[in-house]
């Protein structure tokens, strides 16, 4: 019999950024000793519910409760010092201190008080009966970095269990793992779920969701929408939770392609995460690559530009073959890149809008062998009236701008190389509304005046609105082809996950 | 965070650039500030301060220190460091030396010096640029080595007697002026040209500001690497140029510990060691309050050790303020 009060309620939880309602409203809860997946899009802010919870980040509204008292994270040791452990995708482990080392990190038992030597024997004995606890068996001296991915998660949840933790999230703990790693995996949670621990399981592929939760949560956009037992469902019902009825107003767009003028090949690309894939983008067309994070489709982009030295695979640029090691290759066969991550990858953040504009392409600024500021400041302008960026002078620094314009400036940038194959991951991530249909206009725009544009996006409802083609990646190949048209959103969303 | 990319301005006139119109005072406004109450307090301390034998001290010793600080501040615009300042240029002044007693002309003595220093930068350049080691170990490494080869290729002996046509770039005058100041004046007013106005520069402060980005935009970072560490070469190459000419003589020992002075100008002046912004007259700045720092305690007797404390203080309270300021 279950005690009625739940051990953990998040009610009416409210966070906003910039721009961005991230969470609206959201209802969350677990009960001692169960499994409970939580599930939504890229996007519906299933980080961001954990993130509150674990104390990296404070909601706008909305409470926690614990065991009916209510709670205040201020930083993650207030979350900790209350049961709750979090086991991060990319693991946090030191990876060259010994799993021992790593499960009492910071609680070391110590011989000494005075100067701090550890207890080894007693480090070792406690670390052992973790081990022992989750039924496993690690070497717990070899160094962390020497134990393989799912052993080294095994020892992330050790970590937690050390603690004591009555709550412990498990974010997206199968990525990296094979099948009998990944069953381990779910017998080692399942008893911890029967040792009465209450484990949030965050991951998008529903087959395992099914496998191993005891109730799923769906979150979209940021909003609740619905607790469910896992009896009580269907696959098909929760996808179409997940993406909902609601897609854009305006209606998808197809675009003059001329099929006969390819204008990018590519054959048999492999690289890290690209498992042998091959496609066309034909001038004026937009093809759009859905897939979950980890399908391979920035690594796609990535090696088309010369960004990743070690991909292999034939590329032809309007029917020629051409060898890219390097993005100078790419960009001189007229490919830009719109990176996914623009305040790492695509802007130096202390220089002005004119200069990263201009950054690597210096011709069309130069006189009389040195740099024209005059011209430099001229052509920002121009592209500032052209893509209606929001900002106040070209000298202006680019850190100052709004995300949406930031990325109006990487367009400007590639577009004043006269780029005529346009690669974007991600474009519109992280953009307001408003700002996102004028990329979504400018995209057509480009796509009318013939440039070739390989779009990534985990967007489903931005791919369909734009796409002439979706090419729907996983597992590091192109698991299905489709033109899209309404009603197809579960078929691609089924075959992405 | 700095917003700003470079300044113009020079000695011989100040202009604020577009970028400082949007924003407060220039940085170097404050440490521009520091120098003349550091000259106001020793004026107050020493009758001896403000004589004009003393100023020309204080210009000719900071001459050399602005010139290698230039070459230091485009290395550390680009994100890296260069602690074989010293090496290279005590290397640069026995090429020259060597030739000179060789009775060669004295333009090519100068030249072979100076294209010694560049080909040494760039080697540096090609190790961070194209064999990808970091900036630090690849010019500590080349500390040591250039600095051996000085001992070897001379002996451990001081090279003495010089041509007299060198003598002019160290002790000569043009009107009041001395001809180090000229030269000091010159390379920062081209370092400053270069950063703002050639594609070198740029790709200098894009690949300090953000690497990546640079390379995705198209940019070849490695060969713009050997550029970088090849102009700061040339920087070096004259400043042993000055330290040759003035002390008629060149040692394998010369220069040790340059490198400090050189980073510490250039901090001082506001170039952010993270890379990405660099304010040459922001240098010259520095170099001026270290040369003055050291002049006016030296005229108040004050012992080496504690002219030592003093400036590694300042250097740091420096850095302090100016991330105060830049919060």
């Amino acid at each position: 019999m279950m005690t009625p009060q739940p051990l953990l309620r998040m009610t009416q939880i409210t966070k906003t950024f910039p721009g961005i309602t991230a969470l609206d409203h959201v209802e969350f809860e677990l009960t001692t000793g169960e499994i409970h997946a939580l599930l939504g899009a890229n996007g519906a802010g299933k980080s961001t519910l954990m993130k509150i919870l674990c104390g990296s980040l404070k909601q706008d509204a909305g409470e926690i409760m614990l065991d009916g008292k209510a709670m205040e994270f201020d930083r993650p040791a207030d979350s900790i010092a209350a049961g709750i452990s979090y086991v991060p995708q990319e693991l946090m482990l030191a990876p060259t201190l010994s799993a021992a080392r790593n499960i009492l990190l910071g609680q070391e038992p110590i011989r000494f008080k005075p100067l701090g030597i550890i207890d080894e024997k007693a480090l070792k004995s406690q670390a052992r009966e973790i081990i022992d606890r989750l039924g496993m068996q690690i070497d717990i001296n070899k160094p962390v970095q020497e134990h393989a991915v799912s052993t080294q998660q095994m020892i992330a949840i050790a970590t937690a269990l050390f603690r004591d933790s009555k709550i412990l999230i498990l974010d997206e703990p199968t990525s990296s793992l094979s099948e009998s790693e990944i069953e381990r995996l779910f017998q080692i949670t399942r008893k911890l779920r029967d040792d009465g621990h209450a484990i949030v399981f965050i991951s998008h592929h529903l087959d395992e969701v099914f496998r191993i939760a005891d109730r799923l949560t769906v979150l979209r956009d940021g909003i609740f929408q619905g607790c469910f037992k896992t009896g009580d469902v269907t696959q098909d019902e929760l996808v179409a939770l997940m993406v909902g009825r609601r897609m854009n107003t305006s209606e998808s767009q197809s675009h003059n392609v001329d099929e006969k003028e390819v204008a990018l090949r590519v054959h048999d690309l492999r690289a890290d995460g690209v498992r042998g894939i091959s496609f066309d983008v034909c001038k004026g067309e937009v093809v759009g690559i859905f897939g979950q994070v980890g399908s391979g489709r920035t690594e796609v982009l990535r090696a088309v530009f010369g960004a990743d030295r070690a991909a292999t695979g034939v590329i032809e640029i309007n029917g020629k073959p051409v060898q890219i090691r390097n993005p100078q290759d790419a960009i001189s066969h007229g490919i830009g890149f719109i990176t996914e991550d623009r305040k790492r990858q695509g802007l130096v953040l202390q220089m002005s809008i004119a200069d990263n504009i201009s950054l690597g392409n210096y011709e069309p600024v130069m006189k009389r062998g040195f740099l024209d500021q005059h011209a430099r400041n001229e052509i920002a302008s121009e592209y500032k009236r052209d893509l209606q960026i929001k900002m106040q002078e070209p000298t202006q620094c680019v850190n100052f701008l709004s995300g949406g314009n930031q990325q109006k400036v990487i367009l400007a940038k590639w577009l004043n190389r006269h780029s005529k194959i346009l690669l974007m991951d991600e474009p519109t991530k992280g953009i307001d509304v408003g700002a996102k249909q004028e990329f979504y206009t400018l995209i057509n725009a480009l796509a009318e005046q013939g440039v070739a544009i390989l779009m990534v996006s985990s967007e489903l409802p931005e791919v369909m609105m734009l796409s002439d083609r979706i090419l729907v990646m996983k597992d590091g190949t192109i698991n299905g082809e489709f033109i899209p048209e309404r009603g197809m959103e579960e078929q691609i969303l089924a075959k992405a996950l | 965070m700095k917003t700003e990319t470079t300044e113009t301005g020079d000695q011989k006139g100040i202009q604020t650039s577009e970028h400082e119109r949007r924003l407060r005072l220039p940085p170097s406004a404050g440490i521009l500030l520091a120098l003349l109450l550091l000259g106001a307090f020793f004026t107050f301390l020493s009758p001896v301060f403000l004589k004009s034998a003393n100023l020309v001290n204080i210009m000719v010793q900071s001459s050399m220190t602005i010139v290698i600080a230039t070459g230091a501040t485009i290395v550390i615009a680009s994100a890296g460091i260069d602690l074989s300042v010293g090496s290279v240029l005590a290397l640069s002044g026995i090429f020259m030396a060597m030739t000179l007693k060789a009775e060669w002309p004295v333009a090519l003595c100068i030249a072979i010096g100076l294209l010694g220093s560049v080909f040494i930068g760039a080697i540096n350049g090609w190790m961070v640029g194209k064999v990808k080691i970091t900036p630090f170990i690849a010019t500590l490494a080349m500390m040591s080595v250039a600095r051996a080869v000085a001992y070897i290729m001379t002996d451990a002996r001081p090279i003495y007697g010089l041509a007299a046509g060198l003598r002019y770039f160290g002790t000569g005058k043009i009107g009041p002026i001395p001809v180090p100041a000229l030269i000091a004046v010159a390379v920062a007013a081209v370092g400053h040209f270069m950063m703002e106005r050639t594609r070198a520069g740029r790709n200098t402060l894009a690949i300090g500001g953000n690497e990546e980005a640079a390379r995705l935009s198209g940019v070849n970072v490695g060969r713009a690497q050997i550029i970088i560490y090849a102009m700061a070469g040339l920087a070096y190459g004259i400043g042993a140029l000055i330290m040759t000419a003035r002390m008629n003589a060149a040692e394998p020992m010369a220069g040790l510990g340059l490198e400090m002075d050189a980073i510490a100008a250039a901090v001082i002046g506001g170039t952010s060691l993270a890379g990405g912004v660099a304010s040459i007259f922001g240098t010259v700045i520095g170099a001026l309050i270290l040369a003055t720092l050291r002049n006016g305690l030296t005229l108040l007797s004050v012992q080496p050790y504690f002219q030592q404390l003093t400036i590694g203080i300042v250097i740091v309270a420096a850095v302090f303020l100016d991330k105060i300021r830049t919060r």
